[in-house]
């Protein structure tokens, strides 16, 4: 089957979104993906999906972003998709002080659910909102540090470093795929990391990688 | 088989009172039969094909004289024992309206409108007199009726009779809906609750999250109406869904109730101000508002009624949502094996795409005019609704398999997150219902579904 253009990668990196119901987690998403904020924007049921690719060094990185419910209720489900991902997006509300407490709870739940060796943003949203904010940058910053997390302010709705957030974590994931590969030799256990998907140039999806195990040639093969 | 033979021998089948289930049984390999010898002229595969014309020949047609509405004996007694979709059992017979002879269908149907009517207009103006000498609506009829799609002016008040809020027996209304309106309004003073969504100090920890979530999602909630973004609306809608997380602890408040409200609110409200409440007004006046504590408490009550038999599906880990996530895929391993394989060989799961179908009662996914329609369905079939709920997602699912198997990965799960349901109708819907039914007919046998 032929590939249409916009569908020809050199990695695919799974991402998930959490954080507190109305945060504003599917915002980001569509900002990002799709270049839309809604105001009025439905909650998040259970989990939705979308995909933009960026390039980064070259290379075409394809995300395939996973949007997760806030609620409590849903975690059971949610917590499904954090398996395979690669990245997460820890999301708060800088005019919400709870959801910024409820980050060391997220941080459990990636913890419990996710790949160990996940890499995580922690992204202050809504930063449009100077008059209401209630985290300061400093803050969150200081935060992110001592839980060895990266860190970013957005603002979905004005647009602010939505694109920069995104294009930052699939960048650090992209870096340290290729630190690993040339750093660790064959034998090395290492934590699967089976959202990372390479493509050969024919297009079809040859393999979900074990992150300690690949190296620029095992593209074209399998290695799992 | 020809098509026109299956016609009349299904007819025949069922004036025998034979189940919906066996004839089917015996029609659909003979159509298949003669299908073949056709060439193949379906494409969505031959049992589907059989069992879309049968309904399409019969049952559905509008008016048709072989629906005798007036007073059959369909058992429905047994309709509540059948919660549970994979229980084994032969609820066909109840369902189907009983196939007799007579024309009296269109008559029939126009006498319970007419009685419907004057049940209305004597409630709203409390006429007791008038209530006290009207006969008892005749609930199997009633259901007959809504299955096939209820008139705007009517749904109000058959909804409120399919879920039991409003008695059959006229003589009796005024007093039983008057007395759970006060008790809704007492409940609502008592948590503090009364002058809009605001709170004073009457509230727990608990409380106070499930608060916070209900006011983050009240705003969100049926953006493409602006009725939905009147003060009005809102507080009731705030109200409501308080009370109702209060009073039912095990699930709390879950997202997705909001939606399940909507359909509810908005046509209890019309019924009592049609004017007021088109879809696109953007205000409610305030000499409305009086008028529509009624109605809110109305909502307040169906809500629970409709919920009863879906509580599982918001409890802790959400078993209910699970089952029947579980029951529709197996569902459509017999119904439609080439999609389910499409979906597996692209890693999309069940739950992936139907969470939320379950969790919202597919609000979500249709116009709120064809949700209604949806809905007078599901509230004729009370008490094996959300069964029969399964089957419609199935049909849901073959609607668009031809769709799905076009499609690889990621666009097939945005297509499943986002199907092109905006411009449906009711005769989607109708058709839809057709299907499911028949589904369920023929499905409610298997044991090991
Ligand atoms: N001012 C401002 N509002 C925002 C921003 N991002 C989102 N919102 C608003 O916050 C509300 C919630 O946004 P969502 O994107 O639906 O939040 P969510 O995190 O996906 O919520 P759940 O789906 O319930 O988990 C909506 O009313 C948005 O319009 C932002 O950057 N600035
Ligand atoms: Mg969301």
């Amino acid at each position: 089957m032929a590939v249409r253009p916009d569908d020809e990668y050199d990695y695919l990196f799974k991402i998930v979104l959490i954080g507190d119901s109305g945060v504003g987690k599917s915002n980001l998403l569509s900002r990002f993906t799709r270049n839309e904020f809604n105001l009025e924007s439905k909650s998040t049921i259970g989990v939705e999906f979308a995909t933009r690719s960026v390039q980064t060094d070259g290379k075409v990185i394809k995300a395939q972003i996973w949007d997760t419910a806030g609620q409590e209720r849903y975690r059971a489900i949610t917590s499904a998709y954090y398996r395979g991902a690669v990245g997460a997006l820890l999301v708060y509300d800088i005019s919400k002080r709870s959801s910024f407490e409820n980050a060391e709870r997220w941080l459990k739940e990636l913890r419990d659910h996710a790949d160990q060796n996940i890499v995580i943003m922690l992204v202050g949203n809504k930063s449009d909102l100077k008059h209401l904010r209630s985290v300061s940058i400093e803050e969150g910053q200081q935060y992110a540090e001592t839980k060895g997390l990266s860190f970013i302010e957005t603002s979905a709705l004005d647009a602010s470093h939505v694109e920069e957030a995104f294009v930052r974590i699939l960048t650090d994931i992209y870096r340290l795929v290729h630190k690993r590969s040339l750093t660790t030799g064959d034998s090395a256990g290492g934590k699967s990391a089976s959202g990372i998907v390479y493509q050969a140039g024919r297009g079809e999806t040859i393999s979900v990688g074990n992150l300690s195990h690949e190296s620029r040639s095992s593209k074209r093969k399998c290695c799992g | 088989m020809e098509p026109g033979a299956t016609e009349t021998t299904w007819w025949s089948l069922r004036a025998l009172r034979f189940p919906a289930s066996a004839c089917l049984g015996y029609l659909v390999p003979q159509f298949s039969e003669w299908e073949a010898q056709q060439g193949g002229l379906s494409t969505d595969g031959p049992t589907s094909h059989a069992l879309h014309y049968l309904f399409e020949a019969g049952i559905e047609r509008p008016g048709a004289a072989a629906l005798n509405l007036s007073g059959s004996r369909t058992s429905r007694g047994d309709a509540a024992e059948t919660k549970d979709p994979a229980s084994p059992r032969d609820k066909a017979s109840g369902t189907v309206p009983e196939i007799t002879a007579s024309i009296g269908s269109d008559k029939a149907e126009t006498t319970l409108w007419t009685q419907l009517e004057a049940i209305r207009e004597a409630s709203r103006n409390r006429s007791v007199g008038l209530l006290t000498s009207l006969a008892p609506v005749d609930r199997s009829a009633l259901q007959r009726l809504a299955w096939r799609g209820l008139p705007d002016t009517l749904r109000a008040m058959a909804w409120k009779m399919l879920l039991d809020y409003c008695p059959m027996q006229p003589s009796r209304l005024l007093k039983s809906v008057g007395r759970k309106r006060e008790q809704y309004w007492q409940a609502v003073a008592d948590l503090g609750l009364v002058s809009g969504p605001r709170l004073d100090g009457r509230l727990s920890s608990e409380d106070w999250v499930r608060k916070r979530q209900i006011d983050l999602d009240v705003p969100r909630t049926a953006p493409e109406c602006p009725l939905f973004h009147t003060s009005a609306i809102q507080d009731t809608m705030t109200r409501i869904l308080h009370l109702w997380s209060v009073r039912h602890p095990a699930s709390g408040y879950v997202q997705g109730l909001n939606d399940i409200l909507v359909p509810l609110v908005y046509v209890f409200y019309a019924d009592h101000a049609p004017e007021q409440f088109q879809l696109d007004r953007t205000l409610v006046p305030e000499q409305a508002e009086p008028l529509l504590r009624d109605a809110e408490a109305d909502a307040y009550w169906c809500l629970c009624a409709l919920l009863d038999a879906l509580q599982d599906q918001y409890v802790f880990a959400q078993p209910g949502i699970q089952r029947r996530v579980q029951y529709l895929e197996r569902l459509m391993q017999r119904i439609d094996a080439p999609l389910c394989a499409h979906l597996a060989e692209q890693n999309v799961a069940f739950m992936q795409f139907a969470f939320r179908w379950m969790n919202c009662l597919l609000v979500r996914e249709f116009p709120l005019p064809v949700t209604l329609r949806l809905w007078d369905a599901y509230l004729s079939e009370r008490g094996t609704f959300a069964a029969f709920h399964v089957y419609v997602c199935a049909a849901l699912l073959v609607r668009f398999s031809a769709e799905l198997q076009q499609r690889q990965f990621p666009e097939l799960v945005l297509f499943l997150q986002n199907l092109p349901t905006r411009d449906w109708t009711e005769q989607d819907i109708s058709l839809l219902l057709s299907q499911a039914y028949l589904w369920k007919a023929v499905f409610a046998d298997a044991r090991r579904l």
